[in-house]
Parts: structure tokens; C-alpha cells; sequence
């Protein structure tokens, strides 16, 4: 295999300094645009983390995205905690419940864990409507309106948001490039491909898987902290619903799974669409967003499963089909 | 005691059309192999074709009922032509994130066209009920416990007696074996998967007297027929049909005693309990017999 040192690639520093200039470049709602990008971005690189490294589907990725947003507007509306401790506060929680979650979940295979991790996701949905009392119910909760605050995060404009959300993404793709070279991510590539065999030759799966989805949880739980704080108002159907977890997938999907760039190419492909979509038609019909992504989901199951990374550009991102 | 019962008859009487809308998924997975994500949603298109016709009808949703079963047959046979086909020889992920996607399609094309509103139909009989000792049987529910009885003795009669059935049954037992003794498997896929979209038809409009249509109504309606195949064991339709009784029961009692918004609760624990301890469900793994 080859190992790559990602402070010596060449496009991932031009990334860096192109990113960190952005701002300066585009203002106002192409901004925002970037910002819904660099989110879900992160949370796609999240999912990749066991779904795509791992090949574990998960469909109940929405589960932490919520305990990361739930997380920042309780420690701040509760008890008073700035933001970003809070998205500190989500990260470890998210671990935490990872961790048991994963004791469980993580002995199925195949389909029997993916309808798990469904389930999942559903149980926190209620437990979240259920409990009124922190959660706000199905009401949701939100940031009182205050100008310029660091304490909650709260600016009347964007970039500060834009900043914050690309320390995220660039922890998002460190971290998935560094799993995709370690040992790490080779006994993950094992376990993909035939997890008796990788049993066999004496990798830990319980172990392993656990590690893999742990992380997959603290990431995930990252973005929806952004969320949270980027959007100001969250409510359990658009932050743990089932539609977030397919949106998470489907964005890694398109992208690409398991390659450096890919998680973002398929939010930079994705959400404009979406933005696009509300902008002219979000008036007329709710629903349409989603219409346009299973077209696109039942598409790239048909006939690019791959993902766009791995199609139109070899040089963007070394192909990664299974190199063991 | 009395409530006890009552909630006791009430989830046996739901736990009838689980088990149709969950044979339906185990004979697809049986057979083809395919776990159907979308299972729910076929479901909830049906009952916006019951709606629609009893709409512009004005027919008894139980004769409807026969029309929307025809229909999803063949619609089951076309969506199985034109997409599953595609992927059958592919991974379990293929089939999931393609039902996945077909489901989510079905869910935001009927959002789209028709808006996120709950519908529901009216029928003269829908709080008629029967009182036997202290218990109360509704009569829709009754009917629809009737009507999903006997279509299962039906798909029993199809899978033992018949030719056809038991060409099934031998394929879901070893594909490769079946196709040496002469049996065509892709025509086996194409009828299983119309079967399996059929009964969720059915499920569906035989639900529709005393429940509401809305986009997501398969949402739950298919996480709960997963739930109920994975209690029977995956495959098997004996199984599926204790797994929805069971079902039926314990959701209609979590929703009395600990909190109606947990109803779902319960089952879901349930679920994944039994996943751990027992996955391959309550009475067993075999395939269709």
C-alpha cells in the first residue's frame, strides 16, 4: 500500500490556503452555500469513518448528529456553557454513547446491523420528543437572539461560522486520511472485505469496529454541533430524522466512500442542489430535495457506485479499490 | 382485566395485517435474497391508491381492495424488472441503499404531488363493534383480521399445494440446486417480489377503515414488518406470523401502560433484544415452509 504524509500533499495544502482565503472572495448567501457544504461535509466524513472504511452501513448516523446539536444548546440554554465547549461536551457524550451502542450493534452484520442502527436512531427521535423538559419536545430548541456573542457563537456575520466549520472539516479529512494509512485502517479494509478472514488472521472485530464507530459518532456529533450553532433553532425531525441519515450517506455516496476527497465533492455537488431546489421550488411543495436525491441515490447505486472521485479524476485521489 | 383483555384482542386484531405486510418481506428475502427497505413504502402507496379510488368510487375499501392487489402485483413485478433485477447478484449494501432509494422516492413523489397532509376515508361501519364477555371488537378491524386470515391460508395452500409454490420454496431453499433441477429463478424473483409487494398492498388497504394516510406512514408501518420478520426468523412465514401477533400485542399494551408516545419504544427494545440473543428469531431460521 502506499502511505501518504498528508502535510506533504501537495493539494491538501493548496486546499488549505485556498479554503482560509474563501471569505475574502465570496460574500452573503454563496457564503452560506459554503458553509451548508463544509457541514455536511463533515458529517459525510463522519458516516465514511464505518460505512465506508468500515463497511458497516449505518443508517442511524442522524442519532449523533443530534446528540452534538443537543448537546451545544442544552450546555448553553441550561447551564450556561459557551458553544464551544459544548461542541466539546457533544463530542465525548456522542463517544460515550458510541461506545455502548456499539457493544450492541456492532455484533450484527450485514443488513441486521444496518436495521439496527435504524432503530437506533428512531429510539433517540422519541426519547428526544419524550423528554420536554431538556429537549424542548418536538418543539425543538433554540438560541435566544443576541448580537455578537462568542460565548454562544452567535455573529450577525458569517464567517466567523465559515472559520469554525473549516477547522472542523480539515480535523474530518485529517483524520480520515490518517485512518486510511494507518494499521488501523488497514484491519478495517480486512473486516470490509471478509470479516471472517480478517478474524481469522487474528484482528480483533469487536475491537476494531468499536474504534472505527466511535469515531464515526465524534465526528458526526461535530457537525451537528455546527448545526446547531450555525442555524440557530434545531427540533428532533430535522436533526435526528431519518431523512438526515440518508442525506449523510448519499453525500459520501456520490463523493466517493473511502477516498480523501470525496465526502466533500458529494456536499459540493448535493447541496447546491438542495439550495437550488428550496430557492424555486421549496414554496410550492416540501419534499422535493429528497425526490431529487433517491433519483440521484438510485442513480449512483446503478451505475456509479463508486463515486465520482473514483470516475472522473484519478489524479484528485489515488484510487483506493481495495489495496490489501 | 377487562381492559387487559381488551388491549389483548385490540393488538391480536393489528397483529393479523403485520403479519401479511411482513410475510410479504420475508417471502422477497426468502427467495431473492433481497431485504426490502422499501417495503413500507409500497405499502403507503397502496393506501393512496385505496384512497383515491374509494375516492372517486365511493367503493367499499375491502372491495378496493382486490383492484389495489392486482395492481401492486404487477407494479412489483415491473419495479423488480426495471431496478431490483439490476443489483440482485450484487451485495446486501446494493439492495439496501437501492430499496432505500426507491422508498425514499416513493415517499417525497407522494409528498410532492398530493402534500405532507394526513387523509383518511370514512366508512358507515368504522366504529361499529361487537361486545363479547367485557371485550369489544370493532368490526373494520375484525373484517381486516378476516381478510388477512385467510390470505394467508391462501399463500400456505400456494406454498405446499401448488407446483409453483413449491419452486419457490425449493429456490429459497438452494437457489443453485433449484436452477439444476430445471427451475427458472429469475421467474421465481420476478413472482416472489410481486407476491411480497402484493401483500403489502393488501396490509395496507385493509388498514386503511381505521387508519390514516400519509407520506410517511410506511415509515413505521415497515420498521415494525422488519421487526415482526426478525422475531419469526427471517424467511419464515410461520414465524412472521407469531413475530406480528406478538408485535401486535406488545405494541397495543406499551402504549396503555408505559406512555403512548413510547408505544414504539417497547418494540424497539424488543427488537434489538432479540437480535442479540437470538437473531435467528423466535421460532427458529428456516426458510419458506
Amino acid at each position: 500500500m502506499i502511505r501518504e504524509n498528508i502535510l506533504k500533499d501537495r493539494t491538501f495544502l493548496i486546499f488549505l490556503i485556498l479554503g482560509l482565503m474563501v471569505p475574502f472572495f465570496i460574500k452573503g448567501y454563496a457564503l452560506k452555500v459554503a458553509i451548508m457544504i463544509i457541514l455536511w461535509g463533515i458529517a459525510a466524513y463522519g458516516w465514511d469513518v464505518i460505512s465506508g472504511h468500515g463497511g458497516q452501513l449505518s443508517l442511524g448516523q442522524a442519532a449523533f448528529f443530534a446528540i452534538g446539536a443537543y448537546s451545544v444548546n442544552i450546555a448553553y440554554l441550561s447551564f450556561g456553557i459557551p458553544s464551544l465547549i459544548g461542541i466539546i461536551i457533544g463530542i465525548v457524550f456522542s463517544a460515550i454513547i458510541a461506545l455502548a451502542i456499539g457493544l450492541v450493534v456492532l455484533r450484527l452484520r450485514g443488513p441486521y446491523f444496518t436495521l439496527c442502527t435504524l432503530a437506533v436512531g428512531e429510539i433517540l427521535r422519541t426519547l428526544l420528543i419524550y423528554f420536554k423538559g431538556f429537549t424542548g419536545g418536538a418543539v425543538g430548541l433554540s438560541f435566544p437572539y443576541q448580537e455578537h456573542s462568542f460565548i454562544s457563537m452567535q455573529y450577525t456575520y458569517d464567517y466567523p461560522y465559515y472559520y469554525l466549520g473549516f477547522v472542523m472539516l480539515i480535523i474530518a479529512i485529517i483524520t480520515s486520511t490518517v485512518i486510511k494509512n494507518s494499521s488501523f485502517g488497514l484491519k478495517l479494509a480486512a473486516i470490509r472485505n471478509d470479516c471472517d478472514a480478517a478474524e481469522s488472521v487474528g484482528i480483533n472485530l469487536m475491537m476494531t469496529k468499536s474504534k472505527a464507530f466511535i469515531i464515526a459518532a465524534m465526528i458526526t456529533s461535530m457537525s451537528g454541533s455546527f448545526y446547531a450553532i450555525f442555524m440557530n433553532y434545531i427540533d428532533p425531525g430535522t436533526v435526528c430524522g431519518f431523512g438526515l441519515s440518508v442525506q449523510i450517506l448519499l453525500i459520501a455516496l456520490v463523493g466517493g466512500r473511502r477516498t480523501k476527497w470525496g465526502p466533500l465533492l458529494g456536499a459540493a455537488i448535493l447541496i447546491p442542489i438542495t439550495e437550488l431546489t428550496n430557492a424555486y421550488f421549496g414554496h410550492i411543495r416540501s419534499g422535493l430535495p429528497m425526490l431529487v436525491y433517491s433519483i440521484i441515490l438510485i442513480f449512483v447505486v446503478l451505475y456509479a457506485s463508486e463515486g465520482i472521485v473514483n470516475i472522473f479524476s484519478k489524479r484528485f485521489a489515488k484510487p483506493i479499490k481495495e489495496e490489501i | 382485566m377487562s381492559e387487559f383483555m381488551q388491549l389483548i384482542v385490540n393488538g391480536l386484531l393489528l397483529g393479523g395485517i403485520y403479519a401479511v405486510i411482513a410475510a410479504g418481506l420475508t417471502i422477497i428475502f426468502g427467495v431473492m435474497n433481497v431485504v426490502n427497505f422499501a417495503q413500507g413504502d409500497f405499502l403507503m402507496l397502496a393506501m393512496y391508491a385505496g384512497f383515491f379510488i374509494h375516492q372517486f368510487t365511493g367503493l367499499d375499501p375491502y372491495i378496493t381492495l382486490i383492484l389495489v392487489a392486482l395492481l401492486f402485483f404487477f407494479f412489483g413485478i415491473f419495479i423488480e424488472k426495471s431496478l431490483i433485477s439490476k443489483v440482485i447478484e450484487g451485495e446486501h449494501e446494493k439492495h439496501i441503499l437501492l430499496t432505500l432509494g426507491i422508498a425514499v422516492f416513493f415517499r417525497n413523489i407522494v409528498t410532492v404531488l398530493f402534500g405532507p397532509e394526513y387523509k383518511g376515508i370514512t366508512v358507515p361501519y368504522r366504529f361499529k363493534s361487537y361486545e363479547i364477555g367485557n371485550v369489544f371488537i370493532s368490526h373494520p378491524r375484525l373484517i381486516s383480521f378476516i381478510v388477512a386470515a385467510i390470505l394467508m391460508v391462501l399463500l400456505w395452500i400456494f406454498l405446499t399445494r401448488t407446483e409453483f409454490g413449491r419452486a419457490m420454496r425449493a429456490s429459497s431453499e438452494n437457489r443453485h440446486a433449484a436452477e439444476l433441477m430445471g427451475i427458472n429463478s429469475k421467474l421465481m424473483f420476478v413472482t416472489a417480489f410481486g407476491i411480497g409487494i402484493m401483500f403489502a398492498a393488501i396490509g395496507g388497504v385493509a388498514l386503511m377503515p381505521f387508519y390514516y394516510v400519509f407520506p410517511e406512514v410506511g415509515v413505521y408501518l415497515g420498521l415494525l414488518s422488519f421487526i415482526v420478520v426478525v422475531l419469526g426468523g427471517l424467511g419464515s412465514i410461520p414465524g412472521a406470523v407469531v413475530g406480528a401477533l406478538l408485535v401486535g400485542v406488545i405494541e397495543s399494551l406499551s402504549g396503555e401502560y408505559i406512555d403512548l408516545s413510547l408505544s414504539h419504544f417497547g418494540i424497539f427494545i424488543i427488537f434489538i433484544l432479540v437480535l442479540l440473543f437470538k437473531p435467528q428469531g423466535i421460532l427458529g431460521g428456516e426458510k419458506i415452509s
